[in-house]
């Protein structure tokens, strides 16, 4: 199930003379990818900083009991996609607003952005993907960016693959939509 | 027989040879030779590891084809669309980013909460011990309390450094964490909010987890029980 190089590593990182090297490159590996989920989920830079580093520690603390029966990506993805959500809530709680609220304070985020213009294609694409309700963002987001199958998202996500299916094609509509009309 | 000998006398080594060559072209031939050469060699290079992935890089291929495939079918305006990232990093921030995580033992909170993260503190913690110490018939002056503390507070923040905060929240224990998933969160919430690490402990840790959680004293209170 795990690749060759995700194996190796995990082999290092469970000696404690490797552990550190393992974890650094296992971090170079996905930060990337993780970052950008992230990212598009909290929208602002400090706050993907603050999720991915909360994410790497608890990978830290978590990966000795890694059961290799799935892919780490898989893993990791999941482990980012709740620390977004749970982020997302904090937030959510912190400032007790409603989910129209919410969607906009997302949308103004997007719209504070270095560089945004609204009228570019590639922003309003950002600024649709922030009016979708959460799990479709989320799945929006894995499909069309990360370009994951149905099969892995629904390990990431605990969710049927029809499920899946039928929240991307609704979210795609609803993007193109709004596009469309802004 | 005499004409015969007079050509053959106008053979010499000179114009024996009717053929010519381009300019310099002996000079430039064993140059030639060997481009020619390395230019085969070149030709039958393989990159390395190309075998290895060739089978995973043709997947991907027929992956991308599928994603393209299906969006074309539902919304073809965003086949159209270039999958940049718009949002901008701070330059070398991932080359940075590793020193961080491995020292760092608690979660990491945001300086830009801690204002308000240190400020909830004090208002709660306040309250609740007014809230301990009287009794209903103070509500009026409670609120009053609560108000002249929030301005004290608003203002004693605005003069704090942020290293003062940080000291200030770490002596308080991540007041947020203690206020938002101990009080506000009902445990169902805070169950949820475990999910991940619940999955990442050993059978002992779990047992212990259940004992010290009290897990069936939860699940009966649960609406759903």
């Amino acid at each position: 199930m795990l690749n060759h190089e995700d194996k190796q590593l995990l082999i290092q990182f469970k000696e404690t003379h490797s552990k550190e090297v393992a974890f650094t490159a296992i971090i170079k590996k996905y930060q990337e990818k993780l970052y950008w989920h992230i990212r598009r989920m909290v929208v602002e830079h400090e706050d993907a900083n603050d999720v991915l580093q909360n994410m790497f520690i608890k990978v830290w603390k978590g990966l000795e009991n890694f059961r290799e029966d799935s892919q780490l990506y898989t893993w990791l993805y999941r482990i980012a996609t709740n620390e977004s959500l749970t982020f997302l809530e904090q937030q959510k709680r912190r400032s007790s607003v409603s989910i129209d609220e919410e969607d906009s304070g997302l949308s103004n985020k997007v719209k504070a952005s270095e560089g945004f213009d609204a009228n570019r294609l590639e922003w309003k694409l950002q600024l649709a993907i922030q009016k979708l309700p959460e799990k479709q963002r989320i799945v929006f987001n894995l499909r069309y960016y990360d370009e994951l199958p149905y099969e892995e998202m629904s390990r990431i996500l605990e969710t049927s693959e029809g499920a899946l299916k039928a929240s991307y094609h609704h979210a795609a509509k609803k993007v193109e939509e709004f596009i469309k009309n802004h | 027989m005499k004409s015969e000998h007079n050509i053959l006398n106008q053979l010499t080594p000179e114009n024996a040879n009717p053929y010519s060559t381009p300019v310099g072209y002996f000079e430039g031939l064993p140059c030639s030779i060997l481009n020619k050469i390395n230019s085969r060699e070149a030709s039958y290079c393989i990159p390395t590891d190309y075998f290895n992935h060739l089978s995973s890089q043709i997947l991907q291929k027929i992956k991308e084809d599928e994603i393209v495939d299906e969006l074309e079918l539902i919304a073809p305006l965003l086949v159209a669309l270039k999958k940049e990232n718009v949002y901008s990093v701070p330059s070398k921030y991932f080359e940075t980013i590793k020193p961080d995580l491995l020292h760092k033992k608690t979660k990491v909170v945001s300086l830009k909460w801690i204002k308000y993260a240190v400020a909830a503190s004090v208002l709660g913690a306040v309250s609740i011990g007014i809230l301990i110490n009287n009794n209903s018939d103070k509500k009026l002056q409670i609120a009053s309390y609560q108000q002249t503390i929030k301005t004290n507070v608003e203002q004693g923040l605005t003069s704090m450094s942020d290293d003062e905060l940080t000291k200030n929240l770490d002596e308080t224990k991540t007041i947020s964490d203690n206020i938002i998933d101990e009080v506000a969160v009902s445990p169902w919430q805070n169950l949820s909010d475990l999910n991940e690490e619940i999955q990442v402990l050993s059978d002992d840790e779990m047992r212990d987890y259940i004992k010290e959680n009290n897990i069936e004293e939860i699940e009966r209170l649960s609406p759903n029980s």
